[in-house]
């Protein structure tokens, strides 16, 4: 049973970034995986209105569009899941009384796009230069109605599934999830099986988020020299 | 037929729908009242003050986001739900006199006559300012000078429109009452109809889509003052007069009932 | 009864109030909760259904002080030209001001369309929406769900779930035909026929408080230190269909030590329902 795009069960696609694209922004990347790209551009710390206005940490905001239309609960539900997850990676206590807002928009939906909105977050804030704790990265996982497991599912994928599992991980802590949704009808075996592909397939995406980082500052940094 | 306006803040089902037509309904008085009540006799109330609220002996209850003071109204099928906040501040703090404020709500599934929008209808401000005149002149508002009293109030049930508007005043005075806003009076409202030269009191949805006038008359007993009265339709001069005075007998009696019911609520 | 801190001393009341979070963590610290709850301990949870006449489907539903009604209206409209046979189901949740101070008047706040979205993504694969076809291409039943918290104290999700599938339970639609000639939709409520469920939901809320303890179906002022939450629905077989975590980090094993529990909880909710 091959998939429809000819890649392994436990594939993901071609990863694809570009940091700082955006130069009116203080910090923004660009992150695909096959047809999926989400772009990522922050704000931040700006002012913030006095009615957000936090004393003891920055007040962080998530706007997610999406590709076609304008924003609806879909998006809002999106949104909430961003920010609670980032919510505590971000260390606010450093700019208090302050806004950093991520803005999220997508360029192009092929399946698994709340992961790709999570990894593009993440290299967005680092772009930035805000402070963080640690960093997130999410993928996704479709459980077929033939009962085979795949990573990083299109949308193809998607709508025939039985059930779809996202999991976000941070680089600190390996054993416990930052992020779960898993949604449709599975079992307990299904949902670890999923587990153990998404952190295998996370640790992936930290290896490209490092190197993508990497050699942006080393090209900033002979720039400067 | 209902026209549902796209809200990108809420799931949205198809733009058009309609109400399929029904088998139709049998006169409501062909033989007496349907549920056999006298011409002038208001159905059954159940009341209960504070469900929403903090009880002073209740610990597990959370403090800080319970309102000030609650109701639960019932009047046969009608069912109205409030919450009363303040004295709290208030958004014009200049002013001598503290401020009343009224929002009034049907639950998208509250009315048998068609599917509520989630969009605030113009039916819904305009009850909800009757509400702050029926009820304003009773509260003490220079005791509360730049402080807002807020009333939420949300129709779950209800059966007869004017009677519905009747039920709210009648749960946002015993709210009042739970919050300890100080007030002159309770204000206990009651509605009528007029169905072939004959009021009907307290009508129900059925008897009130068949009657040719309403009336609706909000009153504080203890002071013998009326604070508000709303009639539609047609009537000679002599009825409302009749009309008047029934009305404010049998808000003598909701009245009662209120009060017993706040007693209850004091002793228990 | 009184608390120390230091040399000072408070009536219970006071300290609750001026530094809720050293209040909770007393209670939690000594493995118990500020009501007297142990950490996997759910509210008592009450059903009642056909509560409101003017509904279609009715629902009331109590945890603890958390109150919800669900109503179920339903009205006639064309189907959508991809999906022929195929009424609809939408599913919104009201979070006023009058249940809970937290929520602000006007338009639907982030959290209740959140909520709302949530519920749609759940109950979607749970009625069959073939069932609510009248008349293929033609005319089907478009059911409006909509829940109205009356008491918000805590656990707004899980209460959102029972309500709305205790009044999905609850529909009665009413014997349609559409006359082909007129186009008019007539409908008998003589002849109503239950709506037939393809899979029952049971939720099973948790909350990770002040980052370390991680208890069932929190109240409002646990939810209020909560740094976490996981949300476990199950169906009616014991299988999952969704768990959904929020926020920080909840170890792997807890995740699946909470499956456990919510199966146990499954089976309260099942009762309650009955």
């Amino acid at each position: 049973m091959t998939r429809p795009d000819r890649r392994e069960t436990s594939q993901i696609r071609a990863l694809h970034c570009a940091l700082g694209q955006l130069n009116r922004a203080d910090g923004s990347a660009q992150f695909s995986a096959g047809n999926t790209s989400v772009i990522c551009g922050i704000y931040g710390p700006v002012d913030v209105k006095l009615y957000d206005e936090k004393l003891d940490r920055a007040h962080i905001e998530v706007k997610f569009r999406p590709d076609i239309g304008v924003p609806m609960t879909k998006d809002k539900w999106n949104e909430s899941a961003i920010r609670s997850t980032f919510e505590r990676e971000i260390i606010g206590q450093m700019h208090p009384r302050t806004l950093v807002q991520i803005n999220i928009q997508v360029r192009q939906n092929d399946g698994s796009v709340d992961a790709a909105a999570i990894n593009a977050t993440t290299l967005a804030l680092v772009d930035a230069g805000i402070p963080l704790r640690s960093m997130v990265a999410a993928a996704t996982c479709a459980v077929c109605a033939n009962g085979n497991i795949v990573i990083d599912p299109t949308q193809e994928e998607i709508s025939k599934a039985q059930s779809t599992h996202t999991f976000g991980f941070s680089n600190q802590q390996t054993d416990s999830p930052a992020y779960v949704d898993s949604r449709g009808d599975f079992t307990m075996d299904q949902y670890n099986s999923c587990y153990d592909m998404c952190a295998t397939a996370t640790e992936r995406i930290f290896a490209f988020m490092r190197s993508a980082i990497e050699s942006k500052v080393s090209k900033e940094s002979l720039n400067e020299a | 037929m209902a026209t549902n306006a796209m809200d990108r803040r809420r799931i949205n089902g198809p733009q058009r729908t309609v109400e399929p037509i029904y088998s139709k309904d049998t006169d409501p008085f062909a033989s007496g009242r349907k549920d056999s009540r006298s011409l002038d006799q208001v159905r059954p109330i159940y009341m209960k003050t504070g469900p929403l609220s903090t009880q002073a002996n209740d610990l597990s209850a959370s403090s800080a986001a319970a309102a000030s003071g609650s109701a639960f109204y019932e009047q046969g099928n009608i069912r109205v739900s409030c919450a009363v906040y303040g004295p709290r501040q208030g958004r014009k703090s200049n002013t001598r006199m503290g401020s009343f404020d009224c929002d009034f709500r049907y639950a998208p599934f509250s009315c048998s006559w068609k599917k509520r929008s989630h969009v605030r209808g113009a039916d819904e401000k305009e009850i909800s300012l009757m509400l702050e005149h029926a009820i304003a002149p009773a509260i003490r508002l220079d005791a509360y000078p730049k402080a807002c009293i807020d009333a939420f109030v949300t129709v779950i049930e209800s059966d007869g429109k004017s009677a519905t508007i009747a039920a709210a005043i009648n749960c946002i005075s015993a709210a009042l009452v739970d919050a300890g806003i100080e007030m002159y009076d309770s204000v206990a409202a009651c509605s009528m109809g007029l169905w072939e030269s004959q009021w009907v009191a307290d009508c129900s949805q059925a008897e009130e889509n068949v009657s040719s006038s309403t009336m609706i008359i909000a009153y504080m007993p203890s002071a013998d003052e009326v604070t508000y009265m709303l009639q539609h339709g047609k009537t000679s001069p002599d009825q409302t007069d009749q009309a008047v005075q029934t009305c404010i007998n049998m808000c003598t009696r909701v009245y009662a009932v209120l009060c017993r019911g706040l007693q209850a609520s004091i002793s228990e | 009864m009184a608390s120390t801190t230091g040399q000072l001393t408070f009536a219970i009341e006071t300290f609750k109030r001026i530094h809720p979070v050293e209040f909770q963590r007393r209670f939690l610290s000594q493995q118990t909760r500020h009501d007297g709850r142990a950490f996997d301990e759910f509210r008592n949870t009450q059903v009642v259904k056909g509560t409101i006449s003017t509904a279609h489907g009715s629902s009331t539903v109590r945890i603890g002080n958390t109150t919800m009604v669900c109503g179920i209206k339903a009205e006639v409209s064309e189907p959508d030209v991809s999906r022929p046979n195929e009424g609809f189901l939408t599913t919104n949740i009201d979070l006023s001001p009058m249940c809970s101070a937290s929520y602000r008047p006007g338009a639907p706040s982030e959290e209740a369309q959140v909520c709302s979205e949530h519920l749609f993504r759940l109950f979607s694969g749970c009625v069959d929406l073939a069932a609510l076809c009248i008349e293929k291409g033609q005319a089907v039943w478009a059911l409006a769900a909509d829940v109205v918290c009356l008491k918000s104290d805590g656990n707004i999700m899980d209460a959102a779930i029972i309500a709305l599938l205790a009044a999905l339970e609850d529909v009665q639609l009413p014997q349609a035909s559409l006359d082909s000639v007129t186009g008019v939709v007539s409908a008998d409520k003589t002849m109503a026929k239950r709506l037939q469920l393809q899979r029952r939901l049971f939720p099973a809320s948790f909350s990770l408080v002040d980052d370390a303890y991680l208890v069932a179906d929190a109240d409002d002022a646990e939810e209020r230190l909560a740094t976490g939450s996981l949300l476990v629905v199950l169906d009616g077989n014991g299988k999952l269909a969704n768990v959904w975590k929020r926020g920080s980090f909840i170890g792997r094993d807890a995740i699946a030590r909470c499956v456990e529990e919510a199966q146990a909880r499954r089976n309260a909710v099942a009762k309650a329902l009955k």
